[in-house]
C-alpha cells in the first residue's frame, strides 16, 4: 500500500511535470521561413515582413500558399513579437530558409538586423541572405503561381544556383565576413518577376553598407576568382565568327599568388565543355588552342575589371586581405587598409576545353 | 577520525585498461565545448600549439602521479603518511571540496546550454532534481557501475568528432596561417585555460587503489590523455578554420556553432542531436567527480557511502538555485580553471617532492 | 513437510504411524485401497486420480497369484520395475504416494511399505517449438514432464559428465526441479549459487519454471529477465555446452539457462543454422529494430513538441498536413495509438488462435483507417507505431519482447517533459539499470562492459565456427578451450 502510494504521488508530479516547459508543437506555430527587412525612413524603423508557409489548407491545390505578416519595430525581438500579435500561433523563427534585406536597408547598413539575427539560438547557419531588388515587403507579400511555397521555391532557386554560378553565400560565410578582418560580405541580388522571383545579381558591401551591383554576366568572372566550382558554365561571344559559344560543366579551381608585399597573382584554371565544338572547326588542335587563349583573355579583362572597380570602392569581396594576412608575418589592418587600392592584383586565366561530340 | 575499509571489494575493481576510458571521460566533459574561444583569446589561432604543450606537460604529471601512488592506496593513505592524520584529513577535505565543485560546475554550465538552446523556460528545480536522481542511481551501484557509464559514454565524444570534420570542408585553412605569429610567452600562457580541459588526472589519486594491478594502468592513462589531446586538436582546428578570431570571440559555445551547419536527410539541425548526445557525456563526467568526492569524504569520515551520497546529492541540488546566470557561471569557471591549473602544476609535484623527501629521511634512518 | 505444515494449523490429526497416514489420506475419495491373497495378506494402497490402473491390472496382479510372501523386500525382487524401494520412513511414504507410486504391505509388518511406480501419464507429446519457431534446424520442443525434457537434453550430450541435480521446490506443490551442468565445463561458483537460491525458494507453489526465474534473479524488481528462457532443447544444449547451467522444472515446457547477457535474448538460435555473415546481418538487424521499436515513438513526440527545427523542409509540410486535424497533442495522438496496439495484441493473445488472428488484422487494418479518417491520429504516426510494434516481435525470445514493449512508455513520459533531453535522460537510466543488473552475480552488459573483446566474436555478430574456439568467458567455464577438451574428454590417441 505505500509503495502504491509513492508510486501515485510520482506518477501525479511526472503529469504535473508535463507542463513544465513550453511547448512547441509543430501544427500550432506559426513557422516563419522567410525573412524580410526594409528601411522606413520617416520613422527611422525597421520594417519585417515574415513569410510563413500554410500547410494543409492547400495541399490538394496546385499552388501553394503563404501568409505574410508585416510589422515595424527599432529591433529584430521587437518586430518578432510585433509580429506575435498578428499570427494565429506562436511565431517561430526555427526554420528560416533566407533572410532578405531591402535595397535601402542594405544601404544604410545591416549591422543591426546581423546582430539580432545572430542572438537567436535557434536559426540554423545555412540560410541564404539575400538582397531584393526594391522593397522585401512588395515582393514578400505577393502571390505567386508557384508549385512550392515561397519559401521552399526560394531557397531551392539559390541552392541550385550556388551549384552553378553563383558564388556560395550563406549566414555563417556573412557573419564570417562581416566580423572578419581583411575580407567584405556579398550577397546575391533577387528581384520580383511579377509571377516568379529571379535572381538578378550581386550586391557588395562595404563591412554592412551595399556599394555595388553587378548584373548576371559577372557571375561567372567572380565566381571564378572567388572559389573553386564544378559545375558552372560561361557564355562567351566570339566576336570573329559573330557567334555565341557556351561553355558548359566548367570546373574551376583559383589560387592566390603573393609576388611581392604589392603584387598579388590569381590563378584561375579552368576546365570545361563546348558542345557544338566540330562545327566550329576545334577538331584542329590550334583553332582550339587558338580559341582558348581568346576566352582566357576576355575572361582576364572582366575579371580585371571586377577586381578594379572592388579596388576603387576599398571593399574586398575576393578576401584578399586575408590572404595578406595569413602570408605576411607583419600584416595590420591600418597599413593594409590605406594599401589595399594600390595593389597590383593580376588575374591569369588558364583556359582548357574538353570537347564533347555526340554526333560525328 | 579513522579511515575506512583499506580493503576494496573485489567486485568493484576494475581491470587496469578502463584508466583509458576513465581519463578520458573525466577530461572531456563541458571543457571541449569552449575552450577554443579562452585559447584563442590569450594566444590567437597559434593556440593549438598551446595544446600540444599542456599534452606534454600533463603527461609529466600522470607519470609523477603515478611515482606518488603505491599499489592499493590512495590520495588519504599518501597525505596521511605524509602530513600526519590530523592536517593530512583537512587537506583530503578541501580535496572533496574541489571535486564536488567541478562536478557541480560541469552539469551546471550545461544546463545553461540546454536553457540557451532548448528551454528558455527550463526550470531548474526539477530538471536537477531528475539529475541527481540518475547520479544517485549510478553512484550507489558502486564504482563499476560509474566506469561503466564512462565507458558507454566514451564513444560519444569520438563518433561527434567525426561530425566536426565538416568544418575542414566550409572552412578557410588559411586561418592558421602564418604559424607562430604570436609570441613564445603567449602560447605559455594558453596552457592555463587549456589546463581545465585536462583537469581529470588528479582523480586518479581518489580511484587508483579500485584498479586491479595499479601499476599496469600508466600506458592506458598516458594513452587516455593522448587520446583527449587528439580530440582538442581536432576541435581547436577545426573552429580555428571555421570561424575567424573576432567571430570566435563572440560565440559563448563555438564548438555547437560547428554543427550547426551539419545536417541530414532526416536531421536538418544536428546540433539538437549533437548537444543532447554530449549530455550523455556531461552527465558521465559530473558523476565520476561525484563518486570522487563521495569517496574521499567516505574515507576519512565514519558515516556509510550511501548516506554521504545523498547528502551530498543534496547540497549539489540546492547549489543549483545559488547559481543564477551565465556570468556567475563563467566566474565559476575562472575559479575552478585557477584552483585546477594549481592542483596539477603546483600541488602534486610539491607531493612527490615531500614524499621523496619524506621516503629519504627514513631511507637514511634505517641506514643509520 | 505436509504433515509438519498441517499440524501447524491444528486441523489434522497427528500422524505417527503409516496407518494413521492410511486413515488420513482414506479421507480423499480417489484413495483406494485394495486386498489380495490369502486373508488379504497383501494391501496396495494408491490414489486412483494419480496411478495407471491398467498397469496394475496387466502387471502386478500375475505376480500376486502363486503366494508364498513374506516381506515386502521379496515382492520387490520379483517385480520387474525400476524405482521400486522399500521403508518405513513416512515423509518418503507420503511423497511417493503422491507422486504416483502405488504402496504395497503385508499384513503382518505393516512398517515396512513397498513403493512402486504406476505413473498415469497424462503428458502430451513432444511437440513443435511454437514461440521460437525457426524455419531451418530441429523442430522439436520442450513439453511439460520433466524426464522427456531431461531425455531430449541428455540425448544431445554424450557424455558422462553431464550431471543432474535434482531438488524439491515448493512447499504444497513439491515440484521437481532438474539442475543440469557438464562438470568440468561449468563453473563450480554458478553451480553454487544457483542450487544456493532453488533452495532457499521459500513458496508454496512452483507451478512453471518462470516461478523460478523470478525468485532466484538476482533483481527482482527489474523489467529484464535475468535468466535465459527457452523451448528448444537445441539451444539450452547449447548453453550447456558453454557452460551455462540449465534450470529444469517439472510441469513446465520452458527451461532456464544462467548466467545470461543481455545480447544472448537478442540471438535466435536460428543464427547458427545460417552461415556467418547472414546470422551477423540478421542479428544487427533485430538489435536495430529494437531500438526503432524503443525510440521511435518517444522521437515523433519530441520532435513534433519541441525540435520543429530538426525535421527537413521537405518533410514539414507532409507531417504538418496530416495533423492539422488532429485536436490532440501528439502525446495524447501516441498514447491513444500505442495503448490500442497493445489491446490488440493483449487481445489477440487470450483468444484462440483462429479468432486471434482475424481480430489482428481487422483490429490493424480497421481501427486503424477509421482512426486516421475520423482524425484522432495522423497517418504518420498510425505507420511509425506500427512499425515499432512490428519491430518489437523480432526478438527472438518473448520474455524480452514483452519487456521492450513496455520500456517505451518511460520513455514517451520524459520525451513530452524535456524533449530529445528527456530522451537521452530515458536512455542514461536505461544504461545504468542495465549496468547494475546481473546474471547469477556475472554482469548482465557483458561483452560490452566489462568489455571482454574475445566474448565479441558471438554478440552484435556471430563470426563463423572457426573462431569459434574458445568458450565465453562471461560462463567462467574450467575448460575454455572448445576443440581440444582437457578435462571431460579422455585422449583418443592423436587426432588430426
Amino acid at each position: 500500500m505505500r509503495l502504491f502510494k509513492k508510486s501515485s504521488i510520482i506518477f501525479c508530479s511526472l503529469l504535473l511535470l508535463t507542463a513544465c516547459v513550453k511547448t512547441k508543437v509543430i501544427d500550432d506555430v506559426e513557422i516563419i521561413m522567410l525573412y524580410g527587412f526594409d528601411w522606413e525612413a520617416s520613422t527611422k524603423e525597421y520594417i519585417g515582413t515574415g513569410v510563413s508557409p500554410l500547410y494543409g489548407y492547400s495541399e490538394q491545390a496546385d499552388t501553394r500558399e503563404n501568409a505574410a505578416y508585416t510589422s515595424q519595430s527599432s529591433s529584430i525581438q521587437g518586430i518578432t513579437s510585433q509580429i506575435q500579435h498578428k499570427a494565429p500561433f506562436q511565431v517561430e523563427t526555427g526554420k528560416l530558409t533566407s533572410v532578405l534585406f531591402g535595397e535601402e536597408v542594405a544601404q544604410i547598413g545591416i549591422s543591426d538586423i546581423l546582430q539580432g539575427i545572430n542572438e537567436m539560438p535557434d536559426i540554423g547557419r545555412m540560410l541564404h541572405p539575400l538582397i531584393v531588388e526594391g522593397r522585401a515587403e512588395n515582393l514578400l507579400s505577393e502571390q505567386y503561381q508557384l508549385e512550392q511555397t515561397l519559401p521552399r521555391y526560394i531557397k531551392s532557386l539559390i541552392d541550385s544556383n550556388i551549384k552553378r554560378n553563383l558564388p556560395k553565400m550563406t549566414l555563417h560565410d556573412l557573419n564570417y565576413r562581416y566580423y572578419g578582418e581583411g575580407m567584405d560580405p556579398f550577397m546575391p541580388i533577387i528581384a520580383d518577376r511579377e509571377t516568379i522571383v529571379d535572381i538578378v545579381g550581386l550586391g557588395f558591401f562595404n563591412h554592412d553598407k551595399l556599394v555595388y551591383k553587378t548584373g548576371t554576366d559577372s557571375f561567372f568572372a567572380f565566381k571564378a576568382l572567388y572559389e573553386d566550382s564544378n559545375d558552372a558554365t560561361y557564355q562567351f561571344e566570339w566576336k570573329k565568327k559573330n557567334k555565341s559559344l557556351s561553355v558548359i560543366s566548367i570546373q574551376s579551381n583559383q589560387k592566390k599568388k603573393w609576388v611581392s608585399k604589392n603584387k598579388l597573382e590569381i590563378t584561375v584554371k579552368i576546365e570545361g565543355y563546348i558542345a557544338e565544338a566540330e562545327s566550329l572547326g576545334l577538331d584542329k588542335p590550334q583553332n582550339k588552342r587558338k580559341l582558348e587563349k581568346q576566352i582566357g583573355e576576355k575572361l582576364e579583362e572582366e575579371c580585371s575589371e571586377l577586381i578594379k572597380k572592388f579596388q576603387e570602392l576599398d571593399i574586398d569581396p575576393l578576401m584578399i586581405g586575408a590572404s595578406a594576412k595569413s602570408t605576411f608575418r607583419d600584416w595590420n589592418k591600418k597599413e593594409w587598409e590605406e594599401t589595399y587600392p594600390t595593389i597590383d592584383i593580376q588575374p591569369k586565366i588558364y583556359f582548357h576545353i574538353k570537347q564533347t561530340n555526340l554526333t560525328k | 577520525m579513522s579511515s575506512q575499509k583499506r580493503k576494496i571489494d573485489i567486485s568493484q575493481m576494475v581491470s587496469p585498461f578502463l584508466v583509458l576510458y576513465i581519463l578520458h571521460g573525466t577530461q572531456m566533459g563541458e571543457g571541449v565545448l569552449t575552450f577554443t574561444r579562452r585559447i584563442a583569446k590569450v594566444a590567437g589561432y597559434d593556440a593549438w600549439i598551446g595544446i600540444l604543450l599542456t599534452w606534454l606537460l600533463t603527461t609529466i604529471i600522470i607519470v609523477i602521479v603515478w611515482k606518488i601512488v603505491p599499489d592499493g592506496q590512495d590520495l588519504i593513505d599518501i597525505h596521511h603518511s605524509i602530513f600526519g592524520k590530523r592536517f593530512g584529513n583537512l587537506l583530503s577535505l578541501l580535496f572533496g571540496v574541489h571535486l564536488l565543485s567541478l562536478s557541480f560546475y560541469v552539469m551546471r554550465s550545461y544546463i545553461e546550454v540546454i536553457q540557451v538552446w532548448y528551454f528558455q523556460d527550463l526550470s531548474i528545480g526539477w530538471f536537477s532534481l531528475f539529475l541527481y536522481i540518475l547520479i544517485l542511481y549510478l553512484v550507489l551501484g558502486g564504482f563499476r557501475t560509474v566506469v561503466g557509464f564512462i565507458f558507454f559514454s566514451f564513444w560519444i565524444p569520438l563518433v561527434l568528432s567525426f561530425s566536426i570534420l565538416i568544418a575542414f570542408q566550409h572552412g578557410h585553412m588559411e586561418n592558421l596561417l602564418p604559424i607562430m605569429n604570436t609570441s613564445y610567452w603567449n602560447i605559455v600562457k594558453s596552457v592555463e585555460p587549456m589546463a581545465t580541459g585536462y583537469l581529470g588526472i588528479e582523480l586518479i589519486l581518489m580511484f587508483a587503489p579500485f584498479i586491479h594491478k595499479f601499476h599496469k594502468g600508466l600506458k592506458w592513462a598516458v594513452s587516455a590523455n593522448g587520446l583527449t589531446t587528439l580530440i582538442y586538436l581536432l576541435v581547436a582546428l577545426s573552429n580555428f578554420v571555421y570561424f575567424n578570431q573576432e567571430q570566435i570571440q563572440l560565440l559563448a559555445w563555438p564548438s555547437l556553432h560547428v554543427w550547426k551547419i551539419i545536417s541530414f536527410p532526416l536531421i536538418e539541425r544536428f546540433e539538437y542531436v549533437g548537444i543532447s548526445l554530449h549530455f550523455i557525456v556531461i552527465i558521465a563526467t559530473s558523476c565520476i567527480y561525484f563518486w570522487g568526492s563521495v569517496q574521499c569524504y567516505y574515507r576519512i569520515s565514519k558515516v556509510s557511502f550511501r548516506g554521504i551520497s545523498i547528502f551530498l546529492a543534496i547540497i549539489g541540488f540546492i547549489s543549483m538555485f545559488l547559481v543564477k546566470d551565465y556570468l556567475m557561471i563563467e566566474q565559476l569557471s575562472n575559479i575552478i580553471s585557477k584552483i585546477g591549473f594549481c592542483l596539477l602544476f603546483i600541488y602534486i609535484p610539491f607531493l612527490y617532492i615531500l614524499k621523496l623527501i619524506k621516503s629519504g629521511v627514513t631511507k637514511s634512518h634505517e641506514t643509520i | 513437510m505436509l504433515r509438519r505444515l498441517w499440524k501447524k494449523t491444528n486441523h489434522s490429526p497427528s500422524i505417527e504411524s503409516f496407518q494413521d497416514l492410511i486413515t488420513f489420506m482414506r479421507e480423499s475419495d480417489d484413495f483406494k485401497q485394495l486386498r489380495f491373497g490369502n486373508n488379504s495378506a497383501i494391501t496396495v494402497y494408491y490414489y486412483q486420480s494419480l496411478i495407471n490402473t491398467e498397469k496394475i491390472k496387466t502387471n502386478l496382479l500375475p505376480y500376486f497369484q502363486d503366494l508364498s510372501i513374506h516381506n515386502v523386500q521379496e515382492i520387490k525382487n520379483i517385480l520387474p520395475f525400476d524405482e521400486t524401494e522399500v521403508t518405513s520412513d513416512l515423509g518418503a511414504i507420503e511423497e511417493k504416494i503422491l507422486s504416483g507410486f502405488i504402496a504395497i504391505t503385508l499384513k503382518d509388518d505393516d512398517q515396512q511399505v513397498l513403493l512402486m511406480p504406476a505413473k498415469f501419464e497424462t503428458d502430451r507429446n513432444v511437440d513443435m517449438p511454437e514461440i521460437e519457431f525457426s524455419v531451418i534446424g530441429p523442430k522439436i520442443a520442450f513439453i511439460e514432464d520433466l524426464h522427456t525434457n531431461v531425455n531430449l537434453i541428455r540425448k544431445r550430450i554424450k557424455l558422462p559428465h553431464l550431471q543432474m541435480k535434482l531438488l524439491k521446490v515448493g512447499k504444497v506443490t513439491k515440484t521437481s526441479v532438474a539442475i543440469m551442468y557438464i562438470d568440468g565445463i561449468a563453473n563450480q561458483e554458478n553451480i553454487d549459487t544457483i542450487i544456493q537460491r532453488i533452495k532457499d525458494i521459500e513458496y508454496d507453489q512452483i507451478i512453471d519454471s518462470s516461478f523460478i526465474g523470478q525468485m532466484i534473479a538476482d533483481n527482482s524488481t527489474s523489467p529484464f529477465p535475468q535468466l535465459m528462457d527457452t523451448e528448444r532443447p537445441d539451444r539450452v544444449t547449447s548453453a550447456i555446452i558453454e557452460g551455462k547451467i540449465a534450470i529444469i522444472c517439472d510441469g513446465s515446457p520452458h527451461v532456464l539457462t544462467g548466467p545470461t547477457t543481455l545480447v544472448e535474448f537478442f540471438a535466435s538460435y536460428e543464427d547458427y543454422f545460417l552461415t556467418w555473415p547472414l546470422a551477423t546481418a540478421f542479428r544487427i538487424i533485430r538489435i536495430f529494430a529494437v531500438m526503432f521499436s524503443v525510440l521511435v515513438t518517444p522521437l515523433y513526440i519530441a520532435v513534433l513538441t519541441y525540435h520543429y527545427h530538426v525535421v527537413p523542409i521537405d518533410l514539414l509540410g507532409t507531417i504538418i498536413s496530416s495533423r492539422k486535424d488532429i485536436p490532440f497533442p501528439p502525446i495524447l495522438e501516441v498514447l491513444i495509438l500505442e495503448l490500442t496496439i497493445e489491446l490488440l495484441r493483449e487481445a489477440g493473445a487470450r483468444l484462440p488462435t483462429k479468432i486471434g488472428q482475424t481480430i489482428g488484422i481487422v483490429g490493424g487494418i480497421v481501427i486503424g483507417t477509421a482512426a486516421v479518417e475520423a482524425g484522432i491520429t495522423s497517418n504518420v504516426l498510425l505507420i511509425l507505431v506500427a512499425l515499432a510494434a512490428l519491430a518489437s516481435f523480432t526478438t527472438p525470445i518473448y520474455r524480452i519482447g514483452n519487456t521492450i514493449r513496455l520500456l517505451r512508455f518511460p520513455f514517451i513520459i520524459l520525451a513530452q517533459m524535456w524533449g530529445i533531453i528527456g530522451l537521452a535522460f530515458a536512455i542514461m537510466f536505461l544504461v545504468t539499470h542495465l549496468l547494475r543488473l546481473t546474471s547469477l552475480g556475472r554482469p548482465f552488459t557483458e561483452p560490452f562492459y566489462p568489455p571482454r573483446w574475445p566474448d565479441l566474436k558471438d554478440a552484435f555478430v556471430r563470426l563463423p565456427f572457426s573462431v569459434q574456439g574458445k568458450r565465453p568467458i562471461f560462463t567462467s567455464s574450467i575448460d575454455k578451450n572448445r576443440i581440444q577438451l582437457k578435462r571431460t574428454l579422455a585422449k583418443e590417441g592423436k587426432r588430426k
